[in-house]
């Protein structure tokens, strides 16, 4: 089995739910794994799918423990990295196809962000929650 | 009592908690910079690389510094920050709008944006806010790691230094 019926199926998602699903398996292969600063998913935060879509979890999680041989649970550092990677990018696809890239718009949007210095007051026009 | 805390952070994190948290951070620090300098059987020698403010710092300046846009550190920060984000749109603290912005910005990212930066906190600020991070949840489970949720910028200072 190779990543395509994983691939599909989150491509088959609304960008939003799959996003939440995505949430959802990588708090669940943090679960019994000690954590870092290069990771550190707060256990406090809440689990995002609610009851109606609790059965795309159950779906995606026998999709990718059939795919890599290994309860969702029991995945170590590395192989967290490459599942999370292939789910990641068949959602930015969905993303990019849903609501839109514009590169240059972002890049006006980072420069903006980039006068936040971290040795200057940020002006309150750039700490307005985006509302600016 | 320590003097002061220690927490290493992406410069693009700390954007995006000023623009869109209301300058308010989380962060995981620690009383030592660097755990390799600690005494051998000190209370702050078991604190683990992943944990260590130093060693966090060394390891993100040389992967910005190879230009490595690959590196497996990267991309777990890139996806902690998403996931950060994440929380907060659960929480009703930033709208979709917010949170699909954060993600064309982390998509969109140089590798300069993700350098380290060290926030240095005098303990007496933040000794009300700072929390013991939980046995389970520690990268190493006899080291002390602390941890703030909601820091505002007020209570510490920024540094970048050249630390190989």
């Amino acid at each position: 089995m190779n990543n395509d019926e994983l691939r599909s199926f989150i491509l088959s998602l609304p960008t939003d739910l799959a996003d939440d699903l995505i949430f959802d398996l990588h708090k669940t292969m943090k679960k019994n794994k000690r954590l870092d600063v290069w990771n550190p998913i707060p256990q406090s935060s809440p689990y995002m799918l609610d009851e109606e879509h609790k059965e795309l979890f159950e779906r995606a999680r026998r999709l990718i423990e059939a795919r890599w041989q290994t309860r969702l649970e029991e995945v170590n550092d590395e192989l967290e990295l490459e599942i999370i990677s292939v789910l990641d990018d068949a959602n930015w696809e969905k993303f990019k196809t849903e609501k839109g890239f514009d590169e240059k718009e972002t890049e006006i949007l980072l420069n903006e962000l980039r006068k936040i210095s971290p040795y200057q007051p940020t002006p309150e026009y750039l700490r307005s929650n985006g509302q600016a | 009592m320590p003097l002061v805390l220690y927490s290493t952070n992406a410069y693009i994190a700390y954007m995006i908690n000023e623009r869109y948290y209301k300058g308010l951070h989380y962060v995981w620090c620690s009383e030592v910079f660097d755990a390799r300098a600690q005494y051998a059987y000190g209370p702050h020698a078991s604190i683990p690389p992943s944990s260590s403010p130093g060693e966090i710092y060394k390891a993100m300046r040389e992967d910005v510094r190879r230009g490595d846009r690959h590196s497996e550190n990267l991309k777990r920060l890139r996806k902690s920050i998403l996931e950060g984000a994440k929380a907060k749109l659960g929480t009703g603290e930033i709208t979709q709008l917010q949170y699909d912005e954060i993600r064309r910005i982390l998509k969109r990212a140089l590798l300069t944006d993700f350098r380290p930066i060290l926030y240095i906190m005098p303990y007496q600020g933040v000794a009300k806010l700072v929390e013991e991070v939980p046995i389970e949840e520690r990268a190493h489970p006899l080291s002390l790691e602390l941890r703030i949720s909601v820091l505002p910028r007020t209570l510490f200072d920024v540094i970048e230094v050249s630390y190989e």
